[in-house]
C-alpha cells in the first residue's frame, strides 16, 4: 500500500521537477519521509496576492491516490477559502462523499485521477477567484465581500511578508 | 411400551380439549366477548405466520404493493404478510426481482440491478420511467453508460508512452504513473482504463475501509459510472473482499427497500419482507422479535417516530445539559458555567484570566452592591422573568424527563428479571406435574408468565407515549388505563413470584388465571384507546425540540 | 569488469545439457535415468534415513553410509586421507560432495553461505552454524564446539560452486580463524561419458543439483586430502588458496563469491536486453556467454531485475543486492519498499557513483553560475540531489519574486 503510494509521490515530483508549472515548486521535505511535502505557490498576477511566494504544506495518507491530502498554508494568509490556522478547504481535497462546505455537485473533486499539481494549480486559482460561499475564515469572506480595499490592503502585507520583507 | 405412551399422548391431547371447551364455557359465562378475541389472539398469529411463509407470488405481492399502506391496528393486521429470508434467499429473491424485470427489458443483469437500485426497486416506477421518457437520461441519471450507445473503442489512456519502442503496446496508468503492458488495463464502459492494480486497490479500499458498495463509481475524474458485480468480480480475486462486497449490495438491497428490513436480532443474517410497510411485529427465523417499522423491539403502543426520539433522548447527553442549565449559572463575564457552592451571594469567578465579581442574584456587577444604587431588590419585571422563566421551564422539562425515564426504565429492569422467572416456572410446572395434574392442566403458569411479559413491555412504552403527550379528556382516559394495567400487572406479577409456592394449587390456578385474564383483557382496552386515538386525531403531542 | 569477464565465465558451467550427439545420447538414456532416479529415491534414501539415528563415527554406519552412497550413485575414491585432522577445507563441484566426504572423513559443518540444503545437513548429522546477523555469537559457538568435539571443522571457504578447471575463487577469510592447522581437501567430480552432466551450473538450486546427480548412474567423487599446512602467516586463506591452486594445477584468481553474484546479475541484464531488443544477433563478444538457462528460467530473473530497477528509482540509496535478496522473498515491489521503508530490510547506503558525483558537480557549478534558470533541469536518481535542486530553485523562486516585487514598487 504505502509502497504504491510512494512510487506514484516519486512519479508524480518527477513530473513537477522536469515540468514545473508556472510559479509552483513542489517536493518533499525531507528524501527520508516521501508523504510530507513542502509546496511555494506564486501569487497569480493581476490579483491582490500578486507577487508573494506562499509557503504551504502537504500530508499524504498511505493510501494516496485513493484518499487526497492534507494541505495547510504555513505562511500566513487571509483568505476566505483558508481557515485561520492555515487549513485549505478546496473542493479538490474532499473525496466526493464528504461535504463539510456544501459544494455544489459540480465542483472538482478529489479522485485518484487528481494529483499535486492539479491540487497547486487549484490554489492558485483559489486566490485568484475566492469562494465566499463556502467560507472557512468568516472574517476574510466577510471581508472580501464588504471592503475589497481593506482586504486588498491585509493581502498585500502578506505577500510582503511572505517575502521576507518589511517595511 | 410404545402403545402405552401413544396412548398417554393421547390421554394428553383428550384432556387438552376437555381443558379448552372448559376455557371457553368459563369465558362465556364470566367475561365479556372482549377476551374472546384475546384467547384467540396466538392462533391467529400463527395463522398469518404459515400464510406469510407460504406466500411468495408475485402478482399477489405486487396488488399488496400498490395499496395505500393505511396504518392497521395491530389486532385486524390479516392482511400483513411477511416472510424471513436467509441471506441465500435473498440474493434468489433479489435475482428474482432483476430477472423480472429482466424478461421485459434484456439488459446485462448488473445494469437492471443498478437501475432497479436507482428506483428503490420500485419496478413499476422503473417501467415507467423506462418506457416515457428520455432513455439515456434515465441511464446517465443512474450512472450508467447506456447500452443502447454505439460500444466505445476501448481506449487506453490517452497518454501513451513514447519513449518505449513498443509504444502500442505499453501505457501508462494515470492512477500509479506507472507504464506497463496494454493488457493489464481494464476500465469500465466508460472507457476510462487504469491497471488491473490500481482498480483492485481502489475498490478494495472503497469496500473494505469506506464500506462503499453501491456507489463505487470509476476513479476518472468527473466519471460517475458505477461499478459493477461481474467487473469486481473480475478485478477483485480476495473472497473476503467480495464476500463485503456482495454483503454491502444486498445491504443496500435491503435498506433501499422499503418492504424489507434486516433482523436485528443479534447475530441474525436474516431480512425479513412484508407486503406493506408498517409498523407491526414480525418474527424472525432466529426468534427474534421486532418491529417492520423501525426495526426496535416490538413497541405498542407508541409510533415508531416518537420512539426514535426517545431513545435519542435517553442516548445522548442533552439532559446533563438540562440539569446544567437547571442548577448552574453562567458567569456574566467569561460565561464560564458556575455552579453556587456557599451561601454569600458575592461571586468571584474561579476562572483565573477573569475573577470577575458579580451577584448571583441579579448576575451584575457587585460594585454597586456595596454603594447607594443598590438595586438588587427592585424587581426588574422583565428581566428577571425571562431569565428565571427560562431557568423554570428547563428544570421543569428535566423534572418530567426523568418522571417517565424512571418508570420507562423500571418496567425494562423488571422485564429481564421476567426471564429468571420462566425458569422459576418451569420448575413449578415439573413440580406440579409430580402432583397429579396433567401437562396441558399446568401450562396455564406459562402463558400467564407470557402475558406478564406482554404487559411489562407494553407498559414500558406507553411511558414514552405518554412522555410525548399533552393533556387533555382523551390523555386522562388514558392515564386511568395505563393506572388499571400496571396495578393488574404487578398483581400477576405478585402471584407468579410469591404466592405461588405456598397456597394450595387448584386455588393458585385459579387466582392466576382470572388475573392473566384480566391483564390481557386491560392491556387489549389500552391499546385500542391508543390506536383508536390514532385514527381520529385525539392525541396532542408536545415536541420537546 | 568487462574484461575479465571471459576467465570470469570459465570458471563456471553454464550449460546443464550438452550439445549434438551427447544430446541424443543423453536422450536415449532419459528412461534409464527416470527409473534410476525413482528408485534411488525409494530406497536409497531410506537407508539415510537409518544412517541418521547412528552415532557418527562409528564403524557400521560407515559401512552402511557407503552402502547407501552406493544405491545413490556416489562412488569415492580417496587420496591421502592418512592426514585427517582437525580443520578442514575443500572446494565445492556439487551439493553432493557434502556427502562423499561424510563418506571418507566424518566432520562438523560450520557456517557456509552457499546454501546447504536442510535435508542434506540434517542426513549428515551436521551442526547448524548459520547466523548472518549475529557473527561475534557464531564464532564463539563454533570454537565453544570445537573444543568440546573431536570431530573436525568442514569449511567451503569459496562459497561458490566453480567447475575447477580454469581457477579458484577468493577465499573467505573467516573460517580460517579457528584453527592454525588446516588441511586442505579436493574434490573433483567425474560422471560416466554418455551422461556428460556437469554436477553444478551457474545459478542452478541445490535441488536441480540433487536432481541430476539422481538421474546419472552414477557420480564419481575424486577426494584428495593434501597434507596439512599449519600457517602462521597473516593470510593464511590466500597460502591455502594458492597451495590448493597448484595442486589442482589451476590459477588463484581474486574473484571474490559477491563477484559471482553481481556476474549473474549482468548476465541476467544481457539476457533481459537481449530479448528486449527482439531477435537482434546477439553481439558475438561474449562468445563463452551461452543462451542462460533457457527462456523458461531466465524470465524470472529479468522480471527481478526489473523490478530491482523499480525499487531502485524510488529508493537509490539501497544497494541492489540487498534489494534482491528481498525482492526475491517477497515478490512484489510495493512489499519491498515497504519493508524498506520500515527497516525491515538491514543495508549499508550507498555511495554515490564517482561518475554520478563528477556529473553532478558540474552541474551544480553551472546552476550557481547562472542563477535565472537552469538550462536543463535532470530528475536525479540522488536524494542529495534533488534536494539540493530543490532548495536551489526556491532560492531561486524567492529571488526573482523579491526582485519582481521591489521593481513593481519603484
Amino acid at each position: 500500500m504505502a509502497g504504491a503510494a510512494l512510487k506514484r509521490l516519486m512519479a508524480e515530483y518527477r513530473q513537477l521537477t522536469l515540468n514545473p508549472p508556472d510559479g509552483i515548486l513542489a517536493g518533499p521535505l525531507t528524501e527520508e519521509n516521501f508523504f510530507e511535502w513542502e509546496a511555494f505557490i506564486t501569487g497569480p498576477e493581476g490579483t491582490p496576492f500578486e507577487g508573494g511566494v506562499f509557503t504551504t504544506r502537504l500530508v499524504f495518507p498511505h493510501d494516496y491516490p485513493l484518499s487526497p491530502p492534507k494541505m495547510r498554508f504555513i505562511c500566513e494568509m487571509f483568505h476566505p477559502n483558508v481557515y485561520p490556522d492555515g487549513r485549505v478547504c478546496i473542493s479538490i481535497l474532499h473525496a466526493p462523499g464528504d461535504d463539510p462546505m456544501g459544494y455544489e455537485s459540480s465542483a472538482e473533486r478529489w479522485s485518484p485521477v487528481q494529483s499535486v499539481e492539479k491540487i497547486l494549480l487549484s490554489v492558485v486559482s483559489m486566490l485568484a477567484e475566492p469562494n465566499d460561499e463556502s467560507g472557512a475564515n468568516v472574517d476574510a469572506s466577510k471581508m472580501w465581500r464588504e471592503n475589497r480595499e481593506k482586504f486588498n490592503e491585509i493581502a498585500k502585507q502578506i505577500v510582503k511578508k511572505s517575502l521576507g520583507l518589511f517595511n | 411400551m410404545k402403545v402405552s405412551v401413544v396412548l398417554e399422548h393421547l390421554w394428553r391431547l383428550f384432556t387438552a380439549f376437555q381443558i379448552l371447551s372448559e376455557h371457553v364455557d368459563i369465558i362465556n359465562t364470566r367475561m365479556d366477548s372482549e377476551d374472546d378475541d384475546a384467547i384467540y389472539d396466538d392462533e391467529h398469529e400463527d395463522s398469518y405466520n404459515e400464510s406469510g411463509s407460504d406466500q411468495g407470488d408475485e402478482s399477489d405481492f405486487d396488488i399488496d404493493c400498490d395499496e395505500p399502506s393505511t396504518p392497521k391496528r395491530p389486532h385486524v393486521n390479516d392482511d400483513f404478510h411477511y416472510e424471513c429470508l436467509t441471506p441465500e434467499a435473498l440474493v434468489s429473491h433479489m435475482n428474482d426481482i432483476i430477472d423480472e424485470v429482466n424478461n421485459v427489458f434484456q439488459l446485462p443483469r448488473p445494469t437492471a440491478r443498478i437501475l432497479l437500485s436507482h428506483f428503490k426497486w420500485d419496478k413499476e416506477k422503473l417501467l415507467e420511467r423506462y418506457y416515457s421518457g428520455d432513455q439515456d437520461r434515465l441511464f446517465s441519471e443512474a450512472h450508467i453508460v447506456s447500452p443502447n450507445r454505439t460500444n466505445p473503442r476501448p481506449v487506453p489512456s490517452k497518454r501513451v508512452n513514447t519513449r518505449s519502442s513498443s509504444a502500442s503496446t505499453e501505457a501508462n496508468c494515470e492512477i500509479c504513473l506507472t507504464t506497463t503492458h496494454v493488457s493489464t488495463f481494464v476500465g469500465l464502459e466508460c472507457s476510462h482504463r487504469f491497471c488491473h492494480r490500481c482498480w483492485k486497490e481502489y475498490i478494495t479500499t472503497k469496500v473494505m475501509d469506506e464500506q462503499v458498495g453501491e456507489h463505487i463509481s470509476c476513479p476518472a475524474h468527473k466519471c460517475d459510472i458505477l461499478v459493477d458485480e461481474v467487473f469486481v468480480g473480475q478485478v477483485v480475486k480476495d473472497t473476503k473482499v467480495k464476500t463485503r462486497y456482495h454483503h454491502l449490495i444486498a445491504n443496500s438491497f435491503v435498506e433501499s427497500n422499503r418492504l424489507m428490513s434486516w433482523c436485528p436480532g443479534p447475530d441474525c443474517q436474516n431480512a425479513a419482507k412484508a407486503n406493506y410497510h408498517d409498523a407491526l411485529p414480525v418474527t424472525c427465523l432466529c426468534g427474534y422479535t421486532f418491529c417492520f417499522g423501525c426495526g426496535e423491539p416490538v413497541h405498542e403502543p407508541v409510533r415508531c417516530a416518537w420512539l426514535k426520539k426517545w431513545i435519542k433522548k435517553c442516548n445522548d447527553d442533552s439532559e446533563t445539559s438540562n440539569w446544567i442549565s437547571a442548577n448552574t449559572k453562567e458567569c456574566p463575564k467569561c460565561h464560564v458555567t458556575i455552579e453556587k457552592n456557599g451561601g454569600c451571594n458575592h461571586m468571584v469567578c474561579r476562572n483565573n484570566n477573569c475573577k470577575a465579581d458579580f451577584c448571583w442574584m441579579c448576575l451584575g456587577p457587585w460594585e454597586p452592591h456595596g454603594s447607594s444604587w443598590y438595586s438588587c431588590n427592585r424587581y426588574d419585571e422583565k428581566d428577571a422573568q425571562a431569565a428565571r422563566d427560562a431557568q423554570a421551564k428547563s428544570r421543569q422539562a428535566l423534572e418530567r424527563y426523568l418522571f417517565y425515564c424512571n418508570r420507562y426504565m423500571n418496567h425494562a429492569q423488571s422485564a429481564k428479571f421476567e426471564t429468571k422467572l420462566y425458569s422459576q416456572v418451569k420448575q413449578k410446572m415439573e413440580e406440579m406435574q409430580q402432583h397429579n395434574m396433567s401437562w396441558i392442566e399446568v401450562q396455564f403458569l406459562r402463558k400467564a408468565v407470557d402475558v406478564l411479559c406482554l404487559c411489562r413491555n407494553t407498559l414500558k412504552y406507553t411511558y414514552v407515549f405518554a412522555f410525548y403527550l399533552k393533556k387533555n379528556n382523551q390523555s386522562v382516559i388514558f392515564e386511568d388505563n395505563q393506572k388499571d394495567v400496571e396495578m393488574a400487572t404487578e398483581t400477576l406479577s405478585e402471584y407468579l413470584e410469591r404466592d405461588i409456592t405456598s397456597e394450595c394449587l387448584s386455588d393458585i390456578k385459579q387466582k392466576v388465571q382470572d388475573k392473566y385474564r384480566y391483564c390481557e383483557a386491560r392491556r387489549k382496552a389500552l391499546l385500542d384507546h391508543v390506536y383508536e386515538g390514532y385514527e381520529t386525531d385525539i392525541w396532542e403531542y408536545i415536541d420537546y425540540d | 569488469m568487462a574484461q575479465n569477464l571471459g576467465i570470469y565465465m570459465d570458471l563456471f558451467n553454464h550449460n546443464r545439457l550438452p550439445d549434438g550427439g551427447a544430446l541424443l545420447l543423453l536422450l536415449l538414456y532419459i528412461p534409464c535415468g527416470l527409473f534410476l532416479m525413482i528408485f534411488r529415491i525409494f530406497f536409497g534414501l531410506q537407508l539415510i534415513l537409518i544412517l541418521t539415528i547412528l552415532p557418527k563415527k562409528s564403524f557400521v554406519r560407515r559401512i552402511l553410509f557407503r552402502v547407501s552412497c552406493a544405491i545413490l550413485g556416489i562412488a569415492v575414491t580417496q587420496e591421502g586421507c592418512e592426514n585427517y585432522n582437525k580443520g578442514l577445507h575443500k572446494q565445492s563441484r556439487n551439493i553432493l560432495d557434502n556427502v562423499a566426504i561424510e563418506t571418507v572423513l566424518p566432520s562438523l559443518m560450520p557456517y557456509s553461505r552457499c546454501d546447504c540444503p536442510w535435508l542434506i545437513k540434517w542426513l549428515l548429522g551436521y551442526e547448524e552454524f548459520i547466523a548472518d546477523k549475529d557473527r561475534e555469537n557464531t564464532d564463539n559457538k563454533i570454537k565453544e564446539y570445537l573444543q568440546g568435539s573431536d570431530l573436525p571443522l568442514l569449511a567451503f571457504p569459496e562459497e561458490q560452486i566453480t567447475n575447477g578447471k580454469r581457477g579458484l575463487l577468493k577465499f573467505n577469510p573467516w573460517c580460517f580463524q579457528f584453527s592454525s592447522t588446516v588441511l586442505p581437501v579436493l574434490i573433483s567430480v567425474r560422471r560416466p561419458l554418455i551422461v556428460q552432466i556437469p554436477p553444478h551450473v551457474l545459478e542452478s538450486g541445490w535441488w536441480q543439483d540433487l536432481f541430476w546427480s539422481m538421474f546419472v548412474p552414477y557420480t564419481l567423487y575424486h577426494i584428495r586430502v593434501l597434507p596439512p599446512i599449519e600457517s602462521k602467516s597473516d593470510d593464511v586463506s590466500s597460502d591455502v588458496q594458492r597451495h590448493m591452486a597448484s595442486s589442482l594445477g589451476v590459477t588463484a584468481t581474486s574473484f571474490t563469491a559477491q563477484d559471482v553474484n553481481e556476474l549473474i546479475k549482468h548476465i541476467n541484464i544481457q539476457a533481459a536486453q537481449a530479448r528486449v531488443q527482439s531477435q537482434q544477433p546477439k553481439p558475438a563478444q561474449n562468445g563463452s556467454t551461452p543462451p542462460n538457462q533457457g527462456p523458461s528460467n531466465a524470465s524470472p530473473n529479468t522480471r527481478l531485475m526489473q523490478m530491482v530497477q523499480q525499487v531502485k528509482e524510488v529508493l537509490p540509496q539501497v544497494p541492489s543486492p540487498s534489494i534482491a535478496r528481498d525482492l526475491s522473498r517477497t515478490h512484489c515491489v510495493d512489499t519491498t519498499i515497504t519493508n524498506i521503508l520500515e527497516g525491515r530490510v538491514s543495508y549499508v547506503p550507498e555511495k554515490e557513483g564517482s561518475e554520478a558525483k563528477s556529473a553532478s558537480d558540474v552541474k551544480s557549478d553551472s546552476n550557481e553560475t547562472t542563477p535565472t534558470k537552469p538550462q536543463t533541469i535532470t530528475f536525479s536518481r540522488l536524494p542529495e540531489q534533488r534536494q539540493q535542486l530543490l532548495t536551489q530553485r526556491k532560492a531561486e523562486m524567492l529571488e526573482n519574486a523579491r526582485r519582481r516585487f521591489r521593481n513593481n514598487q519603484a
